[in-house]
């Protein structure tokens, strides 16, 4: 509580706090974590790969957030689920990694309704939908042959 | 009555059932909006329930349903989908089909919007 004299400075002012969380990455950049739930052996070998010598510790205003990072674990739970897809995507919407477009086309879905293939997808990343790493997922499905 | 006898009652008693969050007249997510618009654009007369006043709602809706998220849109007694379905169907015309089969042809006609509270 204020008693008297000058309030410090609040560097955005009273806006949305998600600004000024920007630059900080969600995980460390030494080594990429993906939780376990999303990582198949094939997945942390490909993970590891990727973080080989030319991965550098992270620097603050510098680093980018990456938007890989949070798709990726979402991405190798729905390549586990659709083997088959022909189309697998997924964007991180907001870059704030928790809001989520996936677009899945696979010859599986095909003749299922909307509400069955959407069901699938709400199955494979039923994981992180019940930690909240997904906060918001939005879904589009189509058969294919 | 308990939430779960009130829920089948609007999800068996209603031509279109819509759970949302907020109602109607004070939307308060954007999908349950992209619901409800896409609804209105088909003409589709809607009754709305508003999940937040308890989450014990949502829960009971969840596991009526098997659908895990909010909002979610009933036809006659059947689950269509949540907002990316209702859209995607709507812009193919393929809603207005079923509304047309399931309600019959003149269902645009009473247009009318209701807005039910679960909670007494």
């Amino acid at each position: 509580m204020r008693m008297r004299g000058l309030e410090p400075p609040r560097p955005y002012g009273h806006t949305d706090l998600n600004r000024a969380r920007l630059p900080i990455p969600p995980h460390p950049r030494g080594e990429r974590s993906v939780p376990a739930y999303a990582a198949p052996n094939c997945c942390r070998a490909q993970a590891a790969q990727a973080t080989g010598p030319q991965a550098s510790p992270w620097r603050p205003g510098r680093a980018r957030y990456d938007r890989r990072v949070s798709t990726e674990p979402l991405r190798a739970l729905l390549e586990g689920a659709f083997p088959d897809a022909v189309e697998l995507d997924v964007i991180d919407r907001t870059g704030g990694g928790d809001h989520f477009q996936v677009v899945v086309s696979a010859p599986s879905l095909t003749g299922l309704s909307l509400v069955e293939q959407h069901r699938r997808v709400y199955e494979a990343l039923s994981a992180p939908l019940a930690d909240g790493t997904i906060h918001e997922l939005r879904i589009k499905t189509k058969g294919a042959t | 009555m308990s939430y779960s006898e009130k829920i089948r009652e609007v999800i068996d008693g209603s031509d279109v059932a819509l759970f949302m969050k907020g109602t109607p007249a004070f939307v308060m997510c954007g999908n349950s909006d992209r619901a409800l618009q896409a609804l209105r654009r088909a003409g589709a007369p809607v009754t709305a329930v508003d999940v937040l006043p308890d989450p014990a709602i949502r829960q009971e809706l969840t596991s009526i349903s098997g659908w895990p998220t909010i909002p979610q849109v009933f036809v006659k007694g059947e689950l269509v989908g949540g907002a990316d379905i209702v859209e995607e169907l709507e812009q193919s015309g393929e809603l207005e089909q079923k509304l047309r089969e399931q309600l019959g042809d003149d269902y645009a006609a009473a247009r009318d919007e209701a807005t039910v509270a679960l909670t007494s």
